[in-house]
């Protein structure tokens, strides 16, 4: 299924066994059936309404499921709370934040799993703040509120939040939408950063450029998992273009994969502008 | 404009102090506010020793005191109900009443007068008493029916609604009383515009115990409304006990405004307003807020109080009136500056509705 992992015994993140999950009525995931491997940074990917967010959720325990999903070992259920929190750490997408949080403020909350209840902030807590702010390029706004912020340095301020959790693992749903491309960059080197510590990322990404930049892809489709393969083989790639219908091909260029669209006929033709101004 | 922005912000110790300071201030203003003026303060000043028995010891000491202290505490629990609801809800525009309790406050106190309010029972003190019960117990048992139609507190949205129907509905049974039984229609008009004229020192002393109880156990549970800000998916992944934290604020909140309104009637825009004053000044972590908000919250109603015994002296307006007026204006004021700077504070327009 996946290529052999470094070391002897392949350790898992995740695996789930016959997880089904319904929401509002409908069943949005089907018997899915996956190991996740430990120090990897696996992208899901799929069409939309696949079940991409609603694994991810399963996966962080916010969504009820039925079935077995087991962290590091342990059964996700029965797993005490406060220890389930120092070891994954969730980024959701289009949370709601409250606009009038202070930045710093924000990202201490991300300590809450290792602080005592009501108990003040340790040194310890204090340098992890500053270095999720710092790692995030969010440093210099810490006394600022959030909603002094554009779209795109919020994001970052709110990855900083997920970031000084210093958890084991990360989950984080379209983890880059608003940020801009030299921002996207970072995000990559930093995700980069976190899995040669030994950190495990789970990311949702519907940009598939930047999912193939993961060291594997969960290809979904329709509640179920479809594939699981390391990003550079060429089964992945095929069951990538399968469930977008071979609407998209990859190309490698420059030792990264690339993701392009696959068109009916060349754009040249398929464009009508009477100037023919687009023709070469 | 973010520097300007910057230099409006205090720490939240000494927005904490000035509040304390300006609440004592009013304190003594208040004993001195009435319809005797200022005579019966001079006369205690100058007598000192056998004064305690005398007419104008009885008004400060029995009258004025009480009730001034008795608007503190009113208002410091609608602040705090004001500030936890806000919490819970995640939305700046939830207030204390938002679970049903000012209409089962209501419909309880309309169904006590009709059924002794004609007597003349009604105006004696053991009356008064019967009323407050009436409303406490309508204001809680409107929550509890809300949360009992919203299955649980586990979803917020599904409470918010779950309130405006039993508002509604609740509020419908006092009009069917009211017309069954039109004579109670001008009790009812004192309690529905809040007063804090009858407040005596039971009133005061069972408010303030209700107040120490209330903000310990939200200070308690304060960082549970730290981490709802996050929204609730992040809340819930940081390890806190959101469902067994959310029934203990319902609990906080239905007690806090079940005790303010059944001493004072409904107050308008106390428990909106004081949040939204403390937001716009500190940037805080919610177990100062709500102690700030609370404070904020008793500021406002013991100078309202002040103002409606003092402005058409020796008339008086009823507090609510003046808390609407006041703090309506207020919110409004709120609203144009932070259209004028251009960007949300939070106080008005930070965070989207639920």
């Amino acid at each position: 299924m996946s290529r052999p992992l470094s070391g002897a015994a392949p350790r898992w993140a995740f695996e789930a066994m016959q997880v089904r999950a319904c929401l509002g009525g409908q069943t949005v995931l089907h018997d899915v059936v996956l190991q996740l491997p430990e120090g990897r940074w696996t992208s899901i990917v799929g069409p939309n309404g696949a079940g991409k967010s609603s694994l991810l959720r399963v996966l962080a325990d916010l969504l009820p499921y039925q079935g077995q999903v087991r962290l590091l070992g342990n059964d996700l259920r029965t797993l005490p709370r406060r220890t389930r929190a120092q070891t994954v750490s969730w980024l959701g997408q289009n949370e709601s934040v409250a606009d009038d949080l202070c930045v710093s403020d924000v990202v201490m909350l991300g300590r809450l799993p290792h602080q005592d209840w009501l108990g003040a902030a340790s040194a310890e807590d204090v340098a992890a703040v500053e270095q999720a702010l710092r790692a995030t390029q969010a440093w210099e706004w810490r006394t600022r509120s959030l909603g002094q912020l554009a779209g795109g340095e919020r994001q970052r301020v709110l990855l900083a939040r997920a970031l000084a959790v210093q958890a084991q693992v990360l989950l984080m749903d379209e983890p880059l939408s608003n940020l801009d491309p030299p921002h996207q960059a970072d995000w990559l080197e930093l995700v980069r950063t976190l899995v040669a510590s030994g950190k495990t990322v789970v990311s949702v990404l519907h940009e598939i450029t930047l999912a193939l930049q993961a060291d594997a892809l969960l290809i979904m489709a329709q509640g179920r998992v479809r594939h699981f393969g390391p990003t550079d083989s060429a089964a992945t790639h095929h069951a990538l273009q399968d469930v977008f219908d071979q609407r998209i091909a990859i190309h490698s260029l420059h030792g990264q994969w690339l993701a392009l669209p696959v068109l009916s006929a060349p754009i040249s033709l398929l464009a009508s502008q009477p100037d023919g101004a687009h023709a070469p | 404009m973010a520097m300007l922005r910057r230099l409006w912000r205090v720490p939240p110790f000494v927005l904490g102090l000035v509040l304390v300071f300006l609440s004592l201030a009013l304190v003594l203003v208040g004993s001195a506010v009435g319809s005797h003026g200022w005579e019966p303060v001079l006369a205690l000043w100058n007598e000192t020793a056998h004064a305690l028995d005398s007419p104008d010891a009885a008004i400060v000491w029995q009258i004025r005191l009480p009730r001034t202290l008795g608007a503190w505490a009113a208002g410091a629990l609608l602040g705090l109900g004001g500030a936890i609801a806000q919490g819970l809800f995640r939305n700046p525009l939830a207030d204390p009443y938002l679970m049903g309790s000012a209409s089962g406050a209501s419909l309880g106190v309309a169904l006590a007068l009709a059924a002794f309010g004609l007597s003349p029972l009604a105006l004696a003190w053991r009356a008064q008493l019967g009323l407050t019960g009436a409303a406490f117990v309508g204001a809680v048992l409107a929550v509890v029916l809300t949360v009992l139609l919203a299955r649980g507190v586990h979803n917020s949205m599904r409470m918010l609604l779950a309130g405006v129907i039993v508002g509604v509905v609740l509020g419908a049974l006092s009009s069917l009383v009211l017309i069954r039984q039109p004579e109670v229609a001008a009790s009812m008009q004192a309690f529905l515009l809040g007063s804090t004229s009858f407040v005596g020192w039971t009133a005061c002393s069972m408010m303030a115990l209700t107040w120490v109880l209330c903000m310990t156990l939200g200070v308690v549970v304060s960082p549970v409304l730290d981490g709802l800000a996050l929204g609730e998916a992040t809340a819930h992944s940081l390890g806190l006990p959101l469902l067994r934290v959310r029934l203990v604020l319902v609990l906080v909140l239905g007690l806090a405004t079940g005790a303010a309104v059944a001493h004072t009637g409904l107050i308008a825009f106390v428990g909106l307003a004081a949040p939204h004053l403390v937001r716009a000044l500190v940037r805080t972590r919610q177990a100062a807020l709500l102690l700030l908000a609370s404070l904020s919250g008793g500021l406002l109603l013991m100078a309202a109080d002040v103002l409606a015994r003092g402005l058409l002296a020796p008339q008086e307006l009823p507090v609510g009136v003046l808390t609407a007026v006041l703090g309506g204006g207020y919110l409004l004021w709120l609203m144009q500056r932070n259209a004028a700077t251009g960007f949300a504070s939070g106080a008005a327009t930070g965070r989207p509705a639920v």
